[in-house]
């Protein structure tokens, strides 16, 4: 038996080199994909690693924009994707993609578009999500030179909006499940290339955030702002963080808000739905010119409590205006009452858009800062 | 019976071999989201459990093996026997189609499918060569990595599982209860595959079939768990359930580990397919066959049902109807409570 397991292990090492097999730098190891409508078709722009960078000393020189994108159309993804591997010469692998961009005209078919991704056997499903204010391609081709991979840079981006509260990240199983909620809804941090003579690209171009994209599976529905964003944040996300300035008495005072807790109870009354937040966070400091802010804290919580409930507000309008669960609604009203979900499940959309949503707000400022005015 | 297990390592392979069954939602079988699946499968389990009393009581007389009073003897014997070997060869084509589905979905979208009946061909026939001892020791070693697998992925998805995805609704449709409770009891072969193994084990049926089934209802439940609130309602959409969970989860160093999920799982349907062609060695070699005609007979088996499963997958039109009887529950009652009793007359007949 030992013999025969050392036999097969020894044929492994050995004959592997004889079979079939592709080279590294025969590889387009995908880091992004961007997906645009192109009539009836798709173009979809892929961002890969380039192994092959000249201009260094090493295959790999973080010292230039080791991405390359390529494009290709098609009548649909996969086929556009075909036309882009076509056009390399390289074997495209889609599966490492750390990030989607979906252009405004391809977000009106997302649930389409995003089988595509969420299907494939070898797809990402913690790849990033996101909405181009424009096509796919312009975020694509904004290259950053620092660190070995572009999109790592996209991430991080997407990652300190949703830290500050601007935005809000999603992942494609994240979106899929959203996708299938009864409204179909999810809502995607919506990108946009600028031209700014930035030193992070060799072309001066960046790319921002400019808020949220609600999607509702078959349409492109609206745009969120970063408040409204912000408010998707405190909603579903526990422990969400985010910066606002308030003003006091003509002063500014800038807090940080952490240690979020939302609690969401859905009813029905007089035949609409009603929906009580309540949300809770803690609170410091960063910078104030007040001259008391200890003696000024309840003044402080109550304004700060305000304006956290009007970003949540915010982001409910837009939920009741399209009609849209895009926080997931729908998981509340059933973990707290099964039978108020059969009750409304069967016209969900006209329920959200008739529904009364109330929120209030306790904030606890902790912190006071080390300096005051 | 040739060679001795032990019963613990026993429950170990039929807990692999029934985990299985879980690797991927053929068509017909697609979980919907909700807390009902909870409930389906305690109730299949306890279902499953009261159909075992019937193969409990008579192997308890038998030595632990179903056949094992009546070997050779008579027409009433090769009567039953036929009939045992005909569910055997369905469970086991429905494993081979399930795994090919399975790896077709995976890792051989990408590999020629002749590899998966070249790799599953050679495991079977050092399977039946070699007896249970080798099998049981393979999937001791396959339930430690999958134990430890589910540990990994249970850490790496914390931060996806939300609560809120659960909510106190057991039954959300009564309508449906019994047949998806039917079409999960349905998926247990390996009782008739105790039935006649268990003699391997020392005839400690009982407390095999008790382990098995505790260890198979709980790792069934954590994987409906995790599969529910990591994806919510996605959970209806997804054709490989536990893939798409491991795919998800983010294991620092490894990325992700989807792969060795292939690896697990083809592992666990060599295991299952190689269990079912055992318990046809010992059906044959009892009822129909002597000696090395049994392993020559056992080889065919495996032919035979690797064979009829690439039918099924080339032909889904003759695979619907038979899974629709399987779904019933009727191939596994007529296997598990109806034909032990019938042994007992052969046995009857025999000692007259």
């Amino acid at each position: 038996m030992k013999r025969l397991i050392i036999v097969i292990l020894a044929a492994a090492v050995i004959l592997s080199g004889c079979s079939a097999h592709a080279e590294l730098n025969e590889l387009a190891i995908a880091e992004a994909i961007g997906i645009d409508r192109a009539g009836d078709g798709y173009t979809v722009t892929l961002q890969y690693f380039n192994t092959d960078t000249t201009g260094g000393t090493t295959a790999i020189d973080s010292s230039q924009p080791n991405a390359v994108t390529v494009s290709g159309s098609g009548m649909t993804i996969e086929s556009a994707l075909g036309a882009a591997s076509y056009s390399c010469g390289k074997t495209v692998m889609p599966g490492s993609a750390g990030l989607i961009v979906f252009g405004k005209d391809a977000a009106f078919d997302l649930m389409d578009s995003l089988s595509f991704a969420a299907s494939h056997y070898s797809g990402n499903p913690r790849a990033y999500i996101a909405v181009s204010e424009t096509t796919a391609a312009d975020i694509l081709n904004v290259k950053f030179s620092e660190g070995n991979a572009s999109v790592e840079k996209l991430e991080g981006l997407m990652k300190n909006a949703e830290a500050l509260g601007m935005s809000r990240t999603v992942m494609l199983h994240e979106a899929a499940e959203m996708l299938c909620e009864p409204t179909r809804s999810v809502v995607l941090p919506m990108l946009e290339a600028v031209d700014c003579g930035s030193e992070l690209t060799e072309e001066g171009n960046t790319v921002t955030i400019t808020g949220g994209a609600l999607c509702t599976g078959d349409r492109f529905a609206g745009t969120l702002p970063p408040g409204a964003m912000s408010g998707l944040c405190l909603l579903t996300d526990e422990g969400a963080t985010c910066e606002m300035t308030v003003k006091l008495r003509g002063e500014d005072v800038c807090l940080a808000v952490y240690g979020t807790d939302a609690k969401i109870a859905p009813s029905i009354e007089n035949g609409a739905m009603r929906f009580d937040v309540r949300l809770s966070a803690d609170c410091k400091i960063v910078s104030t010119q007040l001259s008391d802010p200890f003696g000024e804290r309840e003044a402080v919580e109550r304004i700060a409590a305000a304006e956290l409930g009007a970003r949540v507000s915010l982001f409910l309008e837009a939920i009741k205006r399209y009609g849209a669960d895009a926080a997931g609604l729908s998981y509340k009203i059933r973990s707290y009452s099964p039978e108020m979900w059969k009750a409304v499940a069967g016209n969900y959309r006209e329920a959200l858009e008739n529904a009364e949503f109330t929120v209030s707000c306790d904030l606890h400022l902790e912190r006071f800062g080390i300096m005051h005015g | 019976m040739r060679d001795k297990t032990g019963a613990r390592e026993l429950a170990a392979a039929l807990a692999v071999s029934r985990i299985f069954a879980e690797a991927a939602s053929l068509p017909d079988e697609y979980h919907t989201y909700g807390m009902q699946r909870f409930t389906v499968i305690v109730l299949s389990f306890a279902l499953t459990a009261v159909l075992f009393m019937s193969l409990y009581f008579v192997t308890k007389r038998t030595g632990g093996r179903l056949f094992g009073a009546v070997s050779g003897n008579g027409a009433l014997t090769g009567f039953l026997g036929a009939l045992f070997s005909l569910y055997l060869l369905y469970s086991a084509a429905e494993t081979g189609l399930r795994a090919h589905y399975y790896t077709s979905g995976t890792i051989f979208d990408a590999a020629p499918s002749e590899y998966f009946y070249l790799f599953i061909g050679a495991a079977l026939l050092f399977a039946v060569h070699k007896g249970i001892r080798p099998t049981v020791r393979a999937a001791v070693v396959t339930a430690g990595l999958f134990a430890l697998f589910m540990l990994v992925i249970s850490l790496a998805l914390i931060p996806d599982i939300d609560l809120d995805r659960l909510y106190p609704s057991p039954v959300d449709d009564p309508d449906s209860l019994p047949a998806q409770v039917l079409r999960e009891t349905a998926r247990n072969c390996e009782l008739p595959v105790l039935a006649v193994l268990g003699g391997s084990a020392g005839g400690k049926n009982g407390r095999t079939f008790a382990a098995y089934a505790a260890v198979s209802c709980l790792v069934l439940l954590l994987m409906t768990f995790l599969g529910t609130t990591v994806f919510g309602e996605l959970v209806s959409r997804l054709d490989l359930p536990f893939y798409s969970l491991s795919s998800t989860a983010d294991i620092r160093v490894l990325h992700r580990i989807n792969g060795i999920d292939v690896m697990l799982w083809v592992m666990a349907a060599i295991i299952r397919l190689a269990l079912i062609s055992l318990a046809f060695r010992e059906t044959a070699a009892a009822c129909f066959a002597r000696g090395k005609s049994a392993d020559i007979a056992a080889l065919i088996f495996a032919a035979v049902s690797v064979g009829l499963s690439e039918l099924f997958t080339v032909y889904p039109a003759l695979f619907t109807p038979v899974q629709r009887l399987s779904a019933a529950c009727l191939p596994l009652i007529a296997a598990a409570v109806i034909i032990p009793p019938l042994t007992l007359i052969g046995k009857r007949r025999k000692h007259s």
